[in-house]
Formats: structure tokens, sequence, C-alpha cells
């Protein structure tokens, strides 16, 4: 799917201090973590204001944790630690991990987390189609997006592994969290949906400490608490897939997940040809739906992640459709491959582009 | 004069500096004015008095004046190129020229030797391409050389990266090429949209510097303020790879663009940009203490414990023995006794301000012999190693280039650069 958690098989919990400190994990590869929780001590009330912040690599891409408020560095400290736990779950790099475990022996007690992702895979999995869908993994591998070395597998090989990419044969007791696969040939991976429930996670561990200001960024999916500290709207800039000068605009948030896909993130040049990592579960090739990024706006980071790779395999019509059809749970700004952008009316007057904009408005009924 | 305050975690790991000769792309659209004059002056002491050629691959020397520049800018060649360049219509002028174009990932650049009046070489400075890719690409310049044309197929398997190098050529050209003939208004008309916001930031003219956490360490950068206007950002010295840095260029971009940092955080950006934001955040911040400094409040600067702050901007006093500017020049590394490799051409961008070196950039081997294998020496001399200083950190916190200890190991480029840094001084001289 999205982004195949892998190869980060080790990454150190490092609870305090400030410093570089390197680790050497099984493929021999050398990890730096660092880490640093600061506090401001310029901010006028330095007890209700502190400032945390924490940089780490898991999930094998950059984060950035923001909290700010009394208790910012147990916070962000509780958090990367979550962060770590939940990266050593659902990693299909980690052998250990649970995905791995399910993958091996097609059947597993899950955990409460991995067992919450099931859950809500499965619901995104029934509201897109199968846009959304976990067992595209063997699909990926066949890419070569697992490894990075990367292929174009034949025909006849993608026909035979689309036969076993249907989600629906992965079934799961939510009140024995006993997962089982009833096509044994399948695997899954939740690295379409993992980095939009960790940052809910975050943010869940936030509230619980008192925090009421924070932003994370896991290797590009935002999220924020509340609002920055003088109360003013978190600026979040949506990365222009073109060109890495100009942003393709900025939008202004409070409590929202702000998640962006699109092929720019990983892909492969063959042949003259750009293959890009969102694979189509109908195909299994590349999604060319004419969209060229989607972001996804929303209170609710689970669902935010899990649609924007969705919502760009759809395309704008289905996408317009689906919006339209699911109630006031996200907003979202899409890029067509003719650098058209749409932007539905939630978010329409908190966006600003250099670009025209058009909006997409709600038809009630 | 500048006091390098360094934070306690940058002892943890080897104090090395790459100078990433992150001359922003963005810097085209326009010359600092109190550096264009210099860099014409320049030219033409270099042209007629020791024949090295020093270009200036960042800076136009054309007029300042902005919608002028913005039209006389042919930055971009788009990934639709024109089909064929009629290379008749031009005569090329001795000398290196750099170009750039969009590839995949963003610029490329290139250095095209002219020499007779013919591409004599052509050199891939800088790509953002997956590495792969360019090596794919790479033997176009070989065929642009033996065709003497840019009008070269595509390779396949890396159309993207080809057409960056094409494009990167033809701009090179372009600044070599007497023209007869313009090349293609298509191509200004594009980029003609791209305009620099108006300067609006309230600080005095100088070289601020900011550190900021990066991800493996401390990332530090000179920002510079003319005209109230953000016009370039360098970074100066990091821990952090290079794949990062290639990505955090689209943020040193966006701040030049949007001369601003107000940005939180970019979504789908899978890179970190706090490190490098909050340098530049702690730059501005640096000029605007300066800004609404007193005079006599100098004094204090000693007692001034703030840990961020890492410079102290010296106002400029009218007697400077260094004209202001910015020097890109060469140098030649000689092996000592006939030694184990061959000579080679090092060119490097030096900016000097109120008196000082202040920048050190765009050091790279160009030419003909300069080959892949120099690059761990000239890294070693720029950035030194676990004990011994680096020659760019050396002069930076100096100011200048007299007492400058070699990198061992690294002797021939680190002398090469520091009599890059001399000639520099020396062709400042007022």
């Amino acid at each position: 799917m999205k982004k195949t958690l892998i190869t980060i098989l080790i990454l150190m919990v490092l609870i305090c201090g400030c410093g570089n400190y390197s680790s050497i994990n099984e493929s021999g590869k050398e990890n730096k973590t660092q880490q640093s929780v600061t506090s401001d001590s310029n901010l006028d009330d330095k007890k209700n204001n502190q400032k945390a912040i924490a940089d780490l690599f898991a999930m094998d891409t950059y984060m950035e944790i923001t909290a700010y408020g009394k208790n910012a560095g147990k916070a962000v400290e509780l958090a990367q630690k979550r962060i770590n736990e939940l990266d050593d779950l659902l990693s299909t790099g980690n052998e250990n991990s649970q995905i791995s475990k399910l993958n091996a022996n097609k059947e597993l007690e899950l955990s409460a987390d991995v067992g919450k992702i099931m859950e809500r895979s499965k619901y995104i999995y029934e509201s897109t189609k199968g846009a959304f869908n976990p067992a595209i993994y063997p699909v990926m591998q066949a890419w070569g997006f697992d490894t990075k070395e990367y292929r174009i597998p034949k025909k006849n090989e993608l026909k035979e592994i689309l036969k076993n990419i249907d989600f629906s044969k992965v079934k799961y007791d939510n009140s024995t969290k006993k997962a089982y696969f009833e096509n044994k040939n399948m695997k899954i991976d939740f690295g379409g949906i993992a980095k939009g429930y960790t940052s809910d996670t975050v943010m869940k561990i936030f509230k619980e400490n008192g925090i009421s200001s924070g932003l994370v960024s896991l290797g590009g999916n935002v999220q924020a608490l509340g609002s920055k500290i003088d109360g003013s709207n978190w600026k979040v800039a949506i990365q222009n897939p073109d060109s890495d000068d100009g942003y393709l605009g900025v939008l202004e948030i409070k409590n929202k997940a702000v998640i962006t896909s699109g092929g720019y993130e990983r892909y492969f040049e063959k042949n003259g040809k750009i293959y890009h990592h969102i694979i189509n579960p109908k195909t299994g090739y590349p999604a060319d739906s004419g969209l060229k990024s989607v972001t996804i706006v929303s209170e609710d980071g689970t669902l935010a992640d899990g649609l924007s790779t969705s919502i760009f395999i759809m395309g704008l019509q289905k996408a317009k459709e689906y919006w339209q059809n699911s109630g006031d749970k996200f907003d979202m700004i899409l890029l067509t491959n003719d650098n058209k952008q749409y932007v539905t009316d939630g978010i329409y007057s908190n966006y600003s582009s250099d670009s025209d904009v058009e909006r997409l408005e709600r038809i009630k009924g | 004069m500048i006091n390098w305050k360094r934070n306690n975690t940058i002892k943890n790991f080897i104090p090395a500096i790459i100078v990433l000769a992150l001359v922003v792309v963005s810097l085209k659209n326009y010359s600092p004015k109190a550096f264009a004059p210099k860099v014409k002056e320049e030219r033409k002491v270099e042209e007629t008095t020791t024949g090295i050629v020093a270009d200036m691959g960042h800076t136009k020397e054309t007029t300042t004046d902005e919608n002028s520049t913005a039209n006389s800018d042919s930055k971009v060649l788009p990934v639709n190129l024109p089909d064929v360049i009629n290379h008749e219509d031009f005569t090329y002028k001795d000398g290196d020229f750099y170009g750039e174009a969009q590839g995949f990932r963003g610029m490329i650049q290139v250095c095209v030797t002219i020499k007779n009046g013919k591409i004599k070489s052509i050199n891939i400075i800088k790509s953002q391409d997956d590495e792969a890719y360019i090596n794919k690409a790479i033997s176009l310049t070989t065929k642009i050389v033996n065709n003497q044309t840019t009008n070269v197929d595509t390779v396949s398997g890396a159309t993207y990266s080809s057409k960056g190098i094409i494009g990167a050529v033809r701009n090179a050209l372009e600044k070599a090429g007497v023209k007869k003939q313009s090349i293609s208004s298509k191509v200004n008309k594009k980029n003609s949209k791209k305009k620099i916001k108006k300067g609006k930031i309230p600080y005095k003219d100088g070289v601020y510097y900011g550190t900021g956490e990066g991800f493996k360490g401390e990332i530090k950068v000179a920002v510079v303020i003319e005209n109230k206007k953000i016009q370039y950002i360098l970074i100066m010295e990091s821990e952090d790879d290079k794949e990062y840095f290639n990505k955090a260029k689209s943020v040193v971009n966006n701040v030049i663009k949007y001369q601003k940092t107000s940005v939180d955080t970019v979504s789908g950006a899978t890179y970190s940009s706090k490190g490098i934001l909050n340098a530049i955040k702690n730059a501005l911040k640096n000029a605007k203490e300066q800004t609404n400094k007193k005079p006599s409040n100098e004094a204090d600067d000693s007692n001034n414990t703030e840990q961020e702050t890492t410079t102290v901007y010296v106002p400029e006093t009218g007697n400077n023995v260094y004209k202001d500017g910015t020097y890109a020049l060469t140098g030649i590394c000689n092996p000592d006794h006939g030694g184990a490799f061959e000579g080679y051409t090092l060119s490097a961008t030096i900016t000097i301000k109120n008196d000082r070196v202040v920048g050190i950039t765009d050091v790279k081997g160009i030419g003909s012999t300069y080959i892949k294998a120099n690059d761990w020496y000239l890294n070693r001399a720029i950035k030194g190693t676990s004990k011994e200083k680096g020659v760019v950190n050396q002069i930076l916190s100096k100011g200048n280039a007299e007492s400058i200890d070699t990198v061992s190991g690294a002797t021939c480029s680190s002398q090469a650069l520091i009599e890059i840094v001399k000639k520099a001084l020396e062709n400042a001289k007022n």
C-alpha cells in the first residue's frame, strides 16, 4: 500500500537527554536516532507553556513531534515510546512483528492496537469498494516496492497474484481478537493506514497528559492538536508534487490531520515511464486515475491516511461521489494531472494557493 | 568579530562542515544589488590578468530591475524541451558556464566548458535525481561533446534526467552564446510567471547566521538580507546526509519565494524540515536583534549567553579593506612530485562581507581531469576529520585565509581551496 513499513528493525528508545546515538541493526546498516526534548524558557508562562520537541526515525520515515504545555516533555516521551511500539507491531520488515507473524502463520490473536487497525481497515476497505486494500502487499512485493529492488512484473504473474488479494478473505473477530486468512496465499500490510493510526494515538497521549497544543509530522502525515499556543491556526503547507520551489498551497487548521499522497513519494523509472507506488488493486498496476496528488483533511487521522491513497486510486469523479456520500467526515484537496485544483467546502475558506482552485460544494439531499 | 558559540551537542560528533552549495536555485531570479557589480569587475580582472574563468552559476549579471530579471531569466526549461536548438545560430565564448534545468526530482546543474568556441566538456554538478537515472543519462554529455549539439535523443529509462541534462546544457550555452537569434520565446514566457515577492523583511542588510537542530546534528545557515529581502540562504554546516539535503533545498527555496518561515509543517513532504527552518528562524531572530540594537550595546555581546545565536553582525564602517561581494574563482590542485594522481581544477564561490570571508560554497572539482575519486580528498579538505578541522571551518571562523592548516591526506585539495580564498581576497581589495 502507500508506504510499506520496512527494514528498520530496532530503533533504540532513548528516554532522555540530547545527543547522537547509533545502533547497528541486523542488516548491518547503521541507524541513527537523535532525539531532543527541550523546553523553551523564553515563554511568558514557563510552567504551563513548556515546549517539547522530538525527532525520530521510525516506520521508515522521519518524524517530528511537538507539544506545548505543562507536561509537554513527558507527553512527547510517551508518544515516542508508543510510536516505536507500534512500529514493532506493524513492521513487515521485522519478523517478530504481529504483521509478520500473521502473514507467516495465516492466523493470530491480535493486540489491541493491531485489532483496532484491522477493524478500521475493514471499514475503509468496504466503504471505498476495495480501493483501500491492505491485502495488496504481495503485488507491492512483485513490483519491488518493499525492498526497493524495482521491477515490472509480467502480466501473467500479476494475474496470479491478484487472485490472492481479496481482503474480505481476511476474517477478524473483534471479541476474541483472532484474525485468520481464508486464503492461505495472502499477505497483508497496514502501511497505508499505520501512520494515520499512529498520529491519532499521539493526539490521544497528548490529551491524556493535558496537552492542548501539539503538532506531529510522521513522514509528511501531519496531525495537529488544538491550535497554536497563541490561539491561531496551524499553517500546513501542501507539498507540490512537481517542483521543489513553491508549495501547492497552505491550509490553516485546528484539530485536524492533513495527509497527502502522490505518485512522487516513491517511484521508479523504466523505459521512459514512471512507475509509482500507489497500486490499483483492480489492475495490479500503478494507479492512473488522472490525479497527481490527494490531500485528505479530517479529525480522524486513521481515516485520512486510508483515504489518501484510495481517493488517489478512485480519480476525480469517484472521489467527488465518495465525498458527497460520506457526511462531514473529511475534506480534500485534489490536484489533477493537468494541474487543476479542487477543494471541498469544509476547508475552502481556509486554503490559499497561488493557482486557481475550484470549490467542490456539498449537495444536500 | 564573529563568535561561533557551539551547542554542547556538537561535541558528540565530528565537527564537520558540509558546505552544501545551496546557493539556492531560486537565486537566479535576481542579483543582490551590492554583489552584482562586483561580479562584473571580478570577471574582468580574471579574464585580463590570470585567464582563469570566473562565472557565477547563480548570480545573473543582468540588471536588478525586477521585471526585467524575471524575463531575462532562463532557468526553467520545462520537461517539454524545444525539439531542436539551431547551434549554428550561436557562437560561444570560451570559459566555464553553468546551467540548470528541471530533472525529475529537481534542478540539474551542469558546468559546460567551452574552448576555442567548442563544447569541450560537460560536468554534472548537482542533481536530485536518483543516481541510477543520472548514471544512465550521463552518456548524453559525451554525446553532446562528440556531436557538438544538444539535439540528442533522451536515454530511455531516464527520460526526465535526460531532459534535465539537455536543458541544463542549453541553459549554460545560452550564457556562453552570442546569439544571433533568441532561443525560444516560449521558455521566457513561462519564466516570467515566477515572481519573487517584494521585500518586507524589516531588517538591516547583512549576513546573519543561525543554527537549528537537524536530524543528525546541528545545521548552520547564513541568511543574506539585502533590500528588505532574503536574498539567499546558504547551508553552511550540517551532519545530515545528502539525500536529506536535496530535499531540504525545497524548504530553502520556499523561504526565499515566500520571504517568510511561517508555515508550521508540510503535508506530504517525507523529510524533516524543522532543523533547517529553525536555523533560518534563528538567523532572522539575529537579524532582528541586530537591527534593533543600539551601537552602544555592542560591548555587552560577550555577556550574551543565549545559546542559539552564533554570530554578531558587524555594521559596515565604510573603511573596509575588501569590497563586499561574491567571487567565483578557480584554483589548481597540483600533486607534489608528479604525484599519484592527476592535477585538477577546483572551483569555489567565496562571499566577502565586511572584510570577512563569510561564505565558501560551490566547492567542486571541474574540468576533464577531475575524477570522481577526488571527491574523497576534496571532502576531507572541506570537512576535515575527527581530529583536524576542515579548511572551510577554519577560514570561516577566522574570516581570512591566513595560517590555515591543511588537512592531512588531503593537502593538495586543502591548499587549492586556501589559494582560492586568498585570490578572492586579493581581488576584493579596495
